[in-house]
């Protein structure tokens, strides 16, 4: 007798799923924004009763909703079915899922399954607040209809007010973007300035540590107040910044200062975390 | 002297939050809430920022620069506190994002959602039931619509008074038939266009009673806000 394939199981979330949905989220991420790695608690604290917006999980187990096949955590969606802001609406939050073969079919059934839900509900639209860059995750909604229809959807802000001790708890990271790459050698003292902040990088083979800013940098980078966050979130190219006028640089040889910017500070997409209260 | 003159500038701690705040006369007049919050400066750098949230100034203390005055008040307690970057989430479109882009913050991302109408009868539904509480000259009318979205079969909705209803079955006759797309219908829901404007911009069509189509607008005049209120 030929054995039944196995099938795809929504379920309602149950405590003491976290660590493996945590986990879950974690690898999803790691994959395309980078290792977040956030706690089981931490992403627990994304719902409401620790956060002020966000389903709460402990009132409405449909909030996160976990898909399954022979028992195995395929995926998950959340939901908010109650939003403080758009009454009518449901707001579907994050929809992560195990990497591989059936990854965008179980994406399309959470997203199908959230739309049951928002309908029986009595909502007359289904919002999908998903991170922009991520074409896994609106691949599945593009899927099933969604339409990008609003113009406004908010802007997560930043402003940076302490950039040496920012660049501080970079230095690792920092460290690690020259070692792979070809300034893995390069040695020199690198100033960055914006407005009244400023700060001294020391490069030494890929070792690179915070410093007040030098008296006599090989290269000097200075950054508009409105560049400053868009070069270290990484939310634009050095270079952009550079042809928009945003970010001058004075070293003997510019082109390469940029290349090696390019490395220390190159875009990247962002994870917009889904309890923004904040 | 001014509201904003005396204001006291208060901080007040509970747990991982605080609150920073302007009294006046005794009382919370504008705040703000601030946290610890981890957030991506690249694929491989997390670190932890101040993520602010609550904001909010008393209706009566509006226009008067205490946000300002707390947003800038809690800047300096974050970098007090050993904090080196700060975020918080805004609409693009309400006051705040000018107060907040003149106290140093800058869009790093903006949140691009994509939306799916499930019952756009319903949603006409809200949409004209809004328009009709808060015109008084609508009060006193009826009306009966046809409205069709994205070309599809047409809905049949009447007005009387505050009420409307969503008809089960094509009336007779209807006062005005109205066409137009999902997402206008989603901007009037969200109050990014009004009937007057769309009407105007050729996103929504009509047909039927020009009389009923005054009144209607007429109503949705005077039911339109202006948008960044909040």
């Amino acid at each position: 007798m030929p054995r039944a394939e196995p099938e795809l199981c929504l379920r309602s979330f149950r405590e003491g799923d976290e660590e493996a949905l945590c986990r879950l989220f974690n690898t999803y991420v790691a994959d395309f924004f980078g290792p977040i790695r956030l706690t089981a608690r931490e992403w627990r604290a994304q719902f409401k009763q620790q956060s002020w917006t966000g389903p709460s999980l402990t009132d409405d187990a449909e909030a996160c909703r976990i898909a399954e096949e022979d028992g195995k955590l395929l995926g998950y969606a959340i939901t908010d079915y109650e939003p403080n802001m758009l009454d009518g609406a449901a707001v579907l939050q994050e929809l992560c899922t195990a990497q591989g073969g059936n990854a965008d079919e179980v994406a399309r059934s959470l997203v199908a399954d959230a739309e049951r839900r928002a309908r029986e509900r009595g909502k007359f639209v289904l919002v999908a607040q998903l991170s922009p860059e991520d074409g896994r995750t609106s691949a599945a909604t593009d899927a099933r209809g969604f339409v990008s229809q609003l113009d406004d959807g908010g802007a997560f802000m930043a402003a940076i007010i302490g950039l040496p001790g920012l660049l501080e708890e970079m230095e690792l990271a920092l460290s690690s973007r020259l070692s792979g790459s070809v300034f893995s050698d390069w040695r020199g003292r690198l100033n960055i300035s914006s407005e009244d902040q400023s700060a001294g990088l020391d490069v030494k083979a890929a070792d690179v540590s915070i410093r007040p800013p030098f008296d006599s940098p090989d290269i000097s980078v200075a950054a508009e107040p409105d560049a400053l966050p868009l070069l270290l979130f990484g939310r634009e190219t050095v270079g952009e910044l550079y042809l928009q006028d945003c970010l001058s640089v004075d070293a003997s040889d510019a082109g390469e200062a940029l290349r090696l910017l390019d490395v220390l500070f190159p875009r990247a997409p962002i994870l917009l975390p889904r309890a923004q209260w904040w | 002297m001014s509201s904003s003159e005396k204001a006291k500038l208060k901080v007040e701690r509970s747990g991982r939050w605080a609150r920073v705040y302007a009294e006046v006369g005794g009382k919370d007049a504008s705040h703000l809430f601030y946290d610890p919050q981890k957030v991506q400066l690249g694929r491989d750098s997390t670190v932890t920022l101040a993520g602010i949230g609550g904001v909010g100034t008393a209706q009566e203390h509006r226009r008067k620069g205490l946000a300002a005055e707390v947003l800038r008040h809690a800047l300096l307690e974050m970098q007090h506190g050993g904090y080196n970057a700060v975020g918080l989430y805004t609409s693009g479109r309400i006051v705040a994002h000018r107060l907040y882009r003149r106290c140093g913050f800058v869009d790093v991302c903006r949140r691009q959602p994509a939306c799916k109408l499930l019952d756009p009868p319903a949603l006409a539904r809200r949409v004209l039931t809004d328009v009709a509480r808060r015109s008084p000259e609508l009060q006193s009318h009826s009306l009966t619509l046809a409205l069709s979205v994205d070309a599809g079969r047409p809905s049949h909705l009447r007005i009387d008074g505050q009420q409307v209803s969503l008809l089960s079955h094509a009336p007779r006759a209807v006062d005005l038939a109205l066409k137009m797309s999902g997402r206008t219908l989603l901007k009037l829901w969200l109050g990014e266009t009004t009937l007057p404007d769309a009407l105007a911009a050729k996103l929504a069509t009509w047909a039927g009673d020009e009389g009923a189509l005054q009144l209607l607008v007429r109503a949705a005049n005077a039911a339109s806000t202006p948008v960044g209120e909040g």
